[in-house]
């Protein structure tokens, strides 16, 4: 007997002018699971991203989030319902100062919508907005977005006042997984979150990514991910794509040793060599 | 089994390395010591690299690690902080890449990049525009020879190129570079997104232009089938050259493995 | 039937110019990534040239169109070259402020040296008409199609079977691969620009064969027409313009032809914004992302979509600060101004800047906090401003100002949400196609609902506006008016303030720096622009209220878009987004344009020429954007 999943893609695709970007994907992911999704470039892992986010509309398929469709829903209101992601490329707003964009992940909480209620008026939003009122909720969502930039030690808190564009590239990666985090997602899609840091970085932010999904048991993960050390460290279950498919799932060093997967990275008679010294199955 | 320092160049076989990485007066690509940045985050670490004339030579690694930034800089589009690039014997600090070309470099750029709105015949015309003075007669058999050299074009001269399928699309760029009848041929990520099938038909025309004498420098995510046409290569991780030597002695060497999958993946 | 042929004959005329339009619009957006406002002025000038070689210089017509088709190209490469390639390293609005300040340069120098009347225009051939079939066309529409055909073939062939034409193809279509196949990309954009300013040339002596008249005006109506051409043909496509062209061409001759020709123009633009809201994409092209910043942000590839920032510069300079003792210093200056002005026109004068202080507030709040460049305020004032004037010239003399402030505040919203209904799925140029056209709707629905706006004529004898908390003081000295705008201003500075500095300001600003970061955190996108358009519009209508009192008579031309360019030069001159440069700005430029009213044939260029400096030299303003 197993719980419903937490989420569950079934045929997703997408197509781009001839090139089948993402190709009948089906996978699920239980609540409080971290998954990674791992592949050669190309292979369709940021478009997969993309669709389940509503960034791009798929052309067929589904992805139901604790039963609720996602596809065909606005990103805002994806995001509403509780899915927080990272961008490949970091995406910060470069003016904002690093507590406002820490605030904006918060937008559905302040302003109702998905799982957080009614939407609020927009005219009354923007008459209260020349007498705040609600002073208890700001205090909660100030304390939770002071806990989200805590938990990154010194490398947001102190800087909470500069604007994001002053930050280094490691920092922004950091400010984007606060920006999701504070929103409290029920599902967190992390775009190659270490792309671009070197190993001391990587590792750190490794360990860090690892705390923040035990501490959140019911929050899911997928992890978009090319350092396979990483991958192994964090996710329990590896969904491998190549050509926009899934070629194979299961834990992480069982699939990492699939023949499919190193071919997959390797080309065909890589593979055959690799095997042939015993280095694969 | 190699060091495993994580940023030292592994010299496959430390006795070649001589032979392998001297520069010589008629190389075609020399990258000495060149750190590239974008922005404030750093691609390339001190890379050194060299394609003698005649020589196909691969630059392998996983996603991000630098790989297309080599490319780009022996094209000029990455202007390096520190180092020297040469290309067909001259410097190419501050030269426009349109100038680069014009020194006697073709161009298959990493996701084809053909020219949508345009025939394949027109994308063909595109491939030889630096030869725009030739006589015409000249031109129109080179581009009966590029249909026999890639057939799949075949039949398909006035078809808008957006149409073609993402296999076709990358044939007719390799045509395309082809027509500039080029002293030397940069290869970005040909079988990227592509079916088996047309890996394998890419890299049979690869082996084509090779065998008539074309000097080549490939960069390639796919490791094993760059080195079935490559003579050398250069392994990349992290923008550091990690691997480098022979493709026969590379081939099926765990330290490949490694640079791709991780430490953990030689346990 | 006879009528209808002969319409969509003389539809196809104009609308070969259109599609000459289009093409330098395609051509441009193409290799510079920019929607060209210039465009249109080039049209002007072409025209102008070849009336002067003409009609001035006696030259054989044939020969001064060629010589005013040749400097009008050469025009339209030296833009390129001197104003718009040095800003590519610059903010992204950069670029697109410069064309629109160049296109007012041109209009205006055009009106100084050749005066703003309309010129008659010569005709090429007598005016015969000729029977064909059912229908009827002049020589002179023939003469159009003619040369319009001959010109769209040139280039098309020009295009398609020469090396450097493939080449200019090639670089509108990817720079980057036609970079690696050896192509001079800067030389083919300069040649592009020089063949937008050809067909241009061409184009505008067309127009005035049409016309048989040309007039300096008609280079923004024609500019839109040109993009609405493009538009409809996706933007992107060199036979979609052309069909784009035509279609508009005959649409526009069908409805003037049934519908009377005042609603000529009202037609194209409201086109437009029908083709912008319902497929952006045009009837060929696929561009569904680029409300999100484009397919290539959301790949990833474009780390922001704020207008503000520039592909090559990560971090920028913080705004300046005011700090509250000067603010407190020069608020009382202003308070006491009344007491120690030389005279009351100077108290006039600086009361009307202060009415033009709170239109640019306006302005500031939707153009800089929420990323939105509007080019519509002046029609947003101007319904500010008729509901204040009708509501007390013809219902209630002595209704309070307070009243008809919030009344006037209320309908300037609503014109703001609709005019932001159109552009709040579109992003960074297209906003400003948008907003302009809105604009010019408003002004047109001024001009032609005579029955409430007594059209061309206007509102007169506006009674000074008489205030309610005071038991209804009639409010008609000069300097009472000017502690009204003051005091208004005042309050204007301080909501403005506590909005942009709320919640929702910070939302405006995430959705302004990074649109798809925005709605991926859960930022309802549109909701906040309609937001920013509906509150900047209750401020430009209180200011169009203001303004109405102040002048005692208004028409529809007070609300032309020279004055929307106006405010936004002095929004920009002042750093967008920031509440004390736009109230310094409005003061300095308007003060000291109202000094300068000897010069006054002067004023707009000077105002272009400031907007286009500082956008060269400054272009995060003087205080800095926030």
């Amino acid at each position: 007997m197993t719980a419903a999943p937490r989420l569950a893609v079934t045929g997703l695709a997408k197509t781009f002018g001839g090139l089948k970007a993402v190709d009948g994907v089906s996978f699920s992911l239980a609540a409080g699971e971290t998954i990674a999704v791992v592949g050669p470039n190309g292979a369709g892992k940021s478009t997969l991203f993309q669709l389940v986010n509503g960034v791009i509309p798929a052309d067929a398929g589904s992805a139901r989030l604790d039963g609720t469709e996602l596809i065909g829903l606005e990103p805002e209101a994806v995001a509403a319902l509780g899915v927080g992601r990272t961008f490949q490329t970091s995406r910060v707003f470069p003016a904002l100062s690093i507590w406002d964009s820490v605030r904006i992940g918060q937008t559905p909480a302040l302003i109702g919508g998905g799982r957080h209620g009614r939407r609020r008026n927009p005219l009354a939003e923007l008459l209260t907005s020349l007498w705040p009122h609600d002073k208890q909720q700001r205090r909660v969502l100030d304390a939770k977005a002071e806990a989200v930039l805590q938990l990154f030690g010194d490398r947001l808190w102190p800087r909470r006042r500069d604007r994001a564009d002053s930050l280094s590239y490691a920092n922004r990666r950091r400010l984007e997984i606060a920006r999701a985090l504070v929103g409290e997602p029920s599902l967190l899609l992390l775009d190659e979150p270490t792309a671009g840091m070197n190993p001391t970085e990587t590792t750190e932010l490794a360990e860090l990514i690892g705390r923040i999904t035990e501490e959140r048991p019911s929050m899911s993960t997928i992890l978009v991910e090319h350092k396979l050390d990483v991958v192994r460290n964090l996710a329990r279950r590896v969904v491998v794509m190549d050509n926009g498919q899934v070629l194979v799932e299961g834990p992480p060093d069982e699939v990492l040793a699939d023949l499919r997967v190193v071919e997959a990275y390797l080309g065909k008679r890589g593979a055959e060599e690799a095997r042939a010294m015993g280095l694969a199955p | 089994m190699h060091q495993i320092d994580e940023w030292a160049v592994t010299d496959i076989e430390p006795d070649r390395r001589d032979a392998n990485e001297t520069p010589r007066a008629d190389d075609v690509v020399v990258i000495e010591g060149v750190d590239i940045y974008y922005g404030a985050v750093q691609a390339l670490f001190a890379v050194d690299l060299r394609v003698g004339a005649g020589e196909t030579v691969a630059v392998l690694g996983g996603n991000a690690s630098g790989k297309s930034t080599m490319i780009k800089t022996a094209l000029g589009m990455v202007q390096p902080r520190t180092g020297a690039v040469r290309v067909l014997g001259r410097p190419i600090a501050g030269l426009e890449p349109y100038r680069v070309i014009g020194l006697g470099v073709g161009s298959i750029p990493e996701g084809r990049r053909v020219f949508a709105e345009m025939s394949v015949r027109e994308n063909l015309l595109m491939g030889a525009f630096v030869r725009r003075q030739e006589a015409k007669a000249t031109l129109a058999r080179e581009i009966d020879e590029a249909i026999e050299l890639f057939p799949v074009l075949q039949g398909r001269m006035s078809q808008l190129a957006g149409t073609l399928s993402g296999g076709e699309q990358q044939m007719l760029a390799m045509a395309r570079a082809w027509m500039r009848k080029p002293r030397l041929l940069c290869i970005d990520e040909p079988s990227m997104g592509l079916s088996p099938l047309y890996v394998d038909r890419v890299y049979e025309a690869i082996a084509a232009l090779k065998a008539r004498g074309a000097t080549i420098l490939m960069v390639e995510q796919s490791a094993n089938r760059a080195l079935e046409v490559a003579d050398r290569a250069y392994v990349l991780r992290s923008g550091h050259v990690v691997v480098r030597g022979r493709a026969a002695a590379l081939a099926g060497d765990p330290a490949i493995r490694r640079a791709y999958l991780g430490e953990r993946a030689i346990a | 039937m006879t009528d209808l042929l002969s319409q969509i004959l003389n539809g196809l005329a104009i609308g070969n110019v259109y599609a000459m339009l289009a093409i330098g619009f395609v051509l441009v957006f193409g290799v510079a990534n920019l929607i060209n406002f210039a465009q249109g002025s080039l049209f002007v000038v072409g025209g102008y040239l070849a009336y002067t070689f003409a009609v001035l210089l006696g030259l054989p017509l044939a020969l001064a169109a060629s010589l005013a088709v040749a400097l009008t190209a050469l025009l339209g490469l030296g833009i390129d070259r001197a104003f718009l390639r040095p800003l590519e390293r610059g903010p992204r609005i950069a670029p697109l402020l410069a064309t629109l300040a160049i296109a007012v340069i041109l209009d205006e120098t055009v009106q100084l040296v050749w005066s703003p009347d309309t010129k008659p225009f010569p005709s090429p051939l007598a005016s015969t008409t000729w029977q064909l079939g059912n229908a009827y066309i002049s020589a002179v529409d023939l003469l159009i199609l003619g040369t319009g055909i001959a010109t769209i073939a040139t280039l098309t062939l020009f295009l398609s079977r020469t090396w450097i034409g493939r080449a200019v193809r090639a670089t509108a279509m990817d720079p980057e691969a036609a970079q690696q196949m050896g192509v001079n990309v800067a030389a083919m954009r300069s040649l592009t620009f020089g063949i937008a300013g050809l067909v241009g040339g061409i184009g505008g002596v067309l127009v005035g064969f049409y016309y048989q008249s040309i007039w300096p005006t008609m280079g923004i109506p024609l500019g839109i027409k040109g993009f609405t051409a493009a538009l409809l043909g996706g933007i992107g496509s060199i036979p979609g313009a052309i069909v784009g062209g035509l279609l508009l061409g005959v649409f526009e001759a069908l409805a003037s032809g049934y519908l009377g020709s005042i609603y000529r123009n009202l037609i194209a633009y409201v086109l437009l914004l029908l083709v912008l809201f319902l497929r952006p994409q045009g009837l060929f092209g696929s561009r569904g992302l680029d409300a999100l910043g484009g397919a290539q942000a959301a790949g990833g590839a474009v780390p922001t979509t704020s207008l503000m920032a520039s592909p090559f510069q990560t971090a920028e300079p913080p705004a300046i600060t005011t700090p509250w003792w000067l603010a407190a210093l020069l608020l009382a200056a202003a308070a006491t101004f009344p007491l120690w002005a030389p005279d009351s026109t100077w108290v006039h004068i600086l009361g009307l800047a202060l009415v033009y202080a709170i239109l640019a507030v306006s302005l500031t709040v939707v153009a800089g906090t929420a990323g939105q460049v509007s080019v519509g305020h002046a029609g947003i004032w101007g319904v500010g401003a008729y509901v204040a004037a009708i509501l007390t010239t013809r219902y209630w003399p002595g209704m309070p100002i307070e009243l008809t402030l919030l009344l006037a505040g209320s309908a300037g919203a609503l014109a703001g949400v609709l005019a932001g209904f159109f552009a709040a799925r579109l992003s960074g140029h297209v906003i400003v196609m948008a907003t302009l056209a809105a604009g010019l709707i408003l002004y047109s629905v001024m001009l032609v609902w005579i029955p409430v706006t007594r059209g061309p004529m206007g509102v007169f004898a506006i009674p000074p506006p008489v205030l309610g908390i005071l038991g209804g003081v009639e409010l008609w000295r000069t300097e009472q008016l000017y502690w009204l705008a003051l005091a208004v201003l005042a309050l204007v500075l301080l909501v403005a303030s506590r909005v942009i500095g709320s919640d929702v300001g910070r939302l405006w600003r995430a959705v302004r720096e990074d649109r798809l970061a925005a709605v991926a955190s859960g930022v309802p996108a549109i909701r906040y622009v309609l937001m920013a358009f509906a509150f900047s519009g209750f401020l430009a209508g209180v200011s169009g209220a203001l303004y109405a009192h102040f002048v005692t008579a208004i028409s529809p031309g007070s609300f032309l878009v020279l004055v929307s360019f106006q405010i936004l030069a002095i929004v920009v001159l002042g750093g967008l987004g920031n509440l004390t440069g736009a109230v310094l700005g409005a003061i300095v430029l308007i003060a000291v344009t109202e000094v300068l009213r000897g010069f006054g044939d002067y004023r707009m260029v000077t105002y272009g020429v400031i907007l286009l400096a500082v956008i060269m030299f400054r272009p995060r303003g003087l205080l800095g954007s926030r």
